[in-house]
């Protein structure tokens, strides 16, 4: 479950020398290195590169639009596995045309779509937008036309993973490393121009914008620690996947990303520098203890029958203390999030992702609760809860990572298309009904399955009746996940067409504003970084003259 | 000593309807769902008094194509969106 402490320490200081070297600079070698990359960007993939424009946010605007087409194939064949897991033959009528998938498959497959389809094109389409906006890059991006052409060998990667799923050798030939391949591939072409745009900077990209560097970087070196300390084989065993997309990449992007959204979404400082600080920190230091909380997903994933190596006691309880720091950076992530919202003084918006930010940062901590509670009697050697960690899984993924994106998707979308969502309705009835379809849903198949574990443990040769109406329940409720993405997802795709155009200083991260309420005691940094100027009216919160209204003291 | 029925008029009628007002509606509206669910599930022999015509989830089983026809539609309307709007002159 956890990485080896020899492996963890070279990844500290490989990052540590990462942060000191970006910070002062390649000198000399940096004015040679930036030519080369620049070459690499524009020249090596041939006369290919000139399929793609290279007009600006056209990069970012690829890729979050191919991920919403992922979140809607995610959420059919999740729900299709959960299905099949309470009524096996469900499916049987379609074994005549040779598919006859299992839950598990099926799950595996949705899984698949949702984190590297869904989830990993819109960080990746998101940081092409943020990175050179919080570098102050002049230019940005130093090539939009490979950010762009790179979307494509992703999203054939993603669909690789996706067959490999339900069959890892389709062909008499495994092409799970095939499928990892061309989202390396992809990865390290966004590396590169990422890494350029870092390069050029003209200011400090602040807490979010080194998270995010660091989320990027991080795969790559923990390549490299993984290859020191124990020289893995590459082709024996898909470790690449697990520490290429592993937990930096997903959990401190989107870390990174919730940070900035709700920041610049609410249009409030961020709440805490000291929870921004201690959310960089310990997500960095207790880095290997998320293959609990991210259930798992990373490790079993692309492999279902690929086991993790068995750790050694010093190791195991190195993890464990791991573990109990992790509540730490989540509880900090959560707090700052809600508190910055919370500080606008207005509520959340639904429709620019500010309300889906705040459930999913709550749900953040419950997500960690339940991976700690349901995980713990592993990691001491019992296989207690085993049956469950499936659901918990599926917590993981669809009351935290996937509405948490969600959220950053909907904030950052009219400064990436220009437009704004045709439909606030449709996203409001999508958010409530995915909120509210996912967590009953998938607590009803939790119940289920905990009556089914209770008598198994009893040794009791009997399928209760209750729990299978509690998993029927749970699947019916869920669909209406299934709902609220159709409804996000066109959404997303009409936006393009029939969003109505916003001009620049409306989508302009530092937008003015003509009114400010002032609700209590404020700085005028935060009124300043409001969008406020000297024409701003302040306006006391106090001030009101509707008659009932009470009187401040 | 103040005259206890002085504001009556002025607080008593609500003169404003906050935006967030209808929440509480629809949950109340969610769980009076949800007690009916629970309660065909907790209960199984006894039918609801009313309500007990009501088929409950459980006669779904077996009905997944059902909801996969619903998918099918919401991918038809993504695709044909996407279509649509690309062809569109």
């Amino acid at each position: 479950m956890f990485m080896d402490i020899q492996a963890l320490l070279i990844f500290w200081v490989a990052l540590f020398s990462f942060f000191v070297i970006s910070s002062r600079g390649l000198g000399v070698l940096g004015d040679v290195l930036k030519p080369i990359g620049m070459f690499v960007l524009e020249k090596a993939l041939g006369p290919a590169i000139d399929f793609a424009e290279g007009r600006p946010g056209s990069a970012s605007r690829a890729w979050i639009i191919i991920g919403s087409l992922w979140l809607f194939i995610s959420i059919c064949f999740t729900f299709l596995g959960i299905w099949v897991g309470h009524d096996q033959y469900a499916l049987i009528s379609l074994s005549g045309w040779g598919y006859a998938p299992s839950s598990s498959t099926l799950i595996s497959a949705g899984t698949v779509a949702g984190l590297y389809g869904f989830i990993g094109m819109v960080i990746v389409g998101s940081m092409l937008h943020i990175l050179p906006i919080l570098c102050a890059t002049p230019g940005g991006l130093p090539s939009e036309r490979n950010a762009t052409l790179v979307a494509t060998p992703w999203t054939l990667g993603v669909l690789v993973l996706f067959v490999a799923s339900h069959n890892s050798e389709p062909l008499g030939v495994d092409i799970t490393l095939v499928g990892t391949g061309m989202i390396a591939l992809s990865y390290g072409a966004i590396l590169l121009n990422l890494l350029l745009t870092f390069s050029n900077r003209t200011q400090s990209p602040r807490e979010p914008g080194w998270l995010l560097m660091f989320a990027l970087i991080s795969g790559p070196l923990l390549v490299v620690a993984s290859i020191i300390s124990d020289g893995t084989s590459v082709v024996t065993d898909p470790w690449l996947s697990t520490r290429l997309f592993g937990t930096p990449f997903f959990l401190w992007s989107i870390a990174a990303l919730a940070l900035y959204s709700s920041a610049i979404g609410s249009r409030t400082p961020l709440w805490s520098r000291t929870l921004s600080g201690t959310v960089l920190v310990g997500l960095i230091i207790t880095t290997s203890a998320y293959k609990s909380l991210d259930g798992g997903l990373f490790s079993g994933l692309i492999n279902p029958e690929s086991t993790i190596s068995s750790v050694s006691d010093s190791t195991r309880m190195f993890g464990t203390f791991l573990m109990a720091m992790s509540l730490a950076p989540m509880l900090a992530l959560s707090a700052n999030i809600v508190g910055t919202i919370r500080s606008s003084g207005k509520s959340p918006q639904i429709t620019n992702g500010m309300a889906i930010l705040v459930s999913s940062s709550i749900a953040l901590v419950i997500v960690w609760l339940l991976n700690y509670s349901f995980r713990s009697p592993s990691i001491a050697g019992f296989q207690t809860y085993e049956p469950l960690l499936r659901t918990i899984e599926l917590f993981t993924l669809w009351i935290f990572f996937i509405p948490m994106t969600m959220g950053i998707q909907l904030h950052l979308y009219p400064a990436i298309t220009k437009r704004s969502l045709p439909s606030p309705e449709r996203t409001r009835t999508g958010y409530w009904m995915f909120l509210t379809s996912s967590a009953t849903g998938l607590i009803c198949i939790l119940i289920s399955e905990s009556i089914d574990l209770s008598l198994a443990q009893f040794d009791v040769e009997m399928s209760s009746s209750l729990s299978e109406r509690f998993a029927v329940v749970g699947s019916v409720i869920f669909y209406g996940t299934v709902l609220a993405v159709i409804l996000h997802t066109i959404n997303i795709v009409r936006g393009l067409f029939h969003g109505s155009l916003q001009s620049d200083d409306v989508i302009s991260d530092n937008r003015k504003i003509e009114t400010y309420t002032i609700a209590k005691s404020t700085t005028i940094r935060s009124v300043l970084s409001a969008g406020a100027d000297i024409d701003t009216l302040l306006i006391p919160a106090s001030d009101t003259e509707v008659p009932g209204a009470p009187t401040e003291i | 000593m103040p005259d206890p029925d002085v504001g009556v008029d002025v607080f008593l009628q609500a003169d404003a309807e906050p935006k967030s007002s209808w929440l509480l509606s629809v949950m109340a509206f969610i769980i009076a769902l949800l007690a009916l669910t629970i309660h065909s599930i907790v209960f199984p022999g006894q039918n609801l008094p009313v309500v007990s015509d009501l088929e409950t989830f459980s006669s779904l089983k077996g009905q997944i194509w059902i909801f996969i026809l619903g998918m099918l539609v919401g991918a038809a309307m993504i695709l044909s969106t996407l279509l649509t709007e690309v062809t569109r002159e």
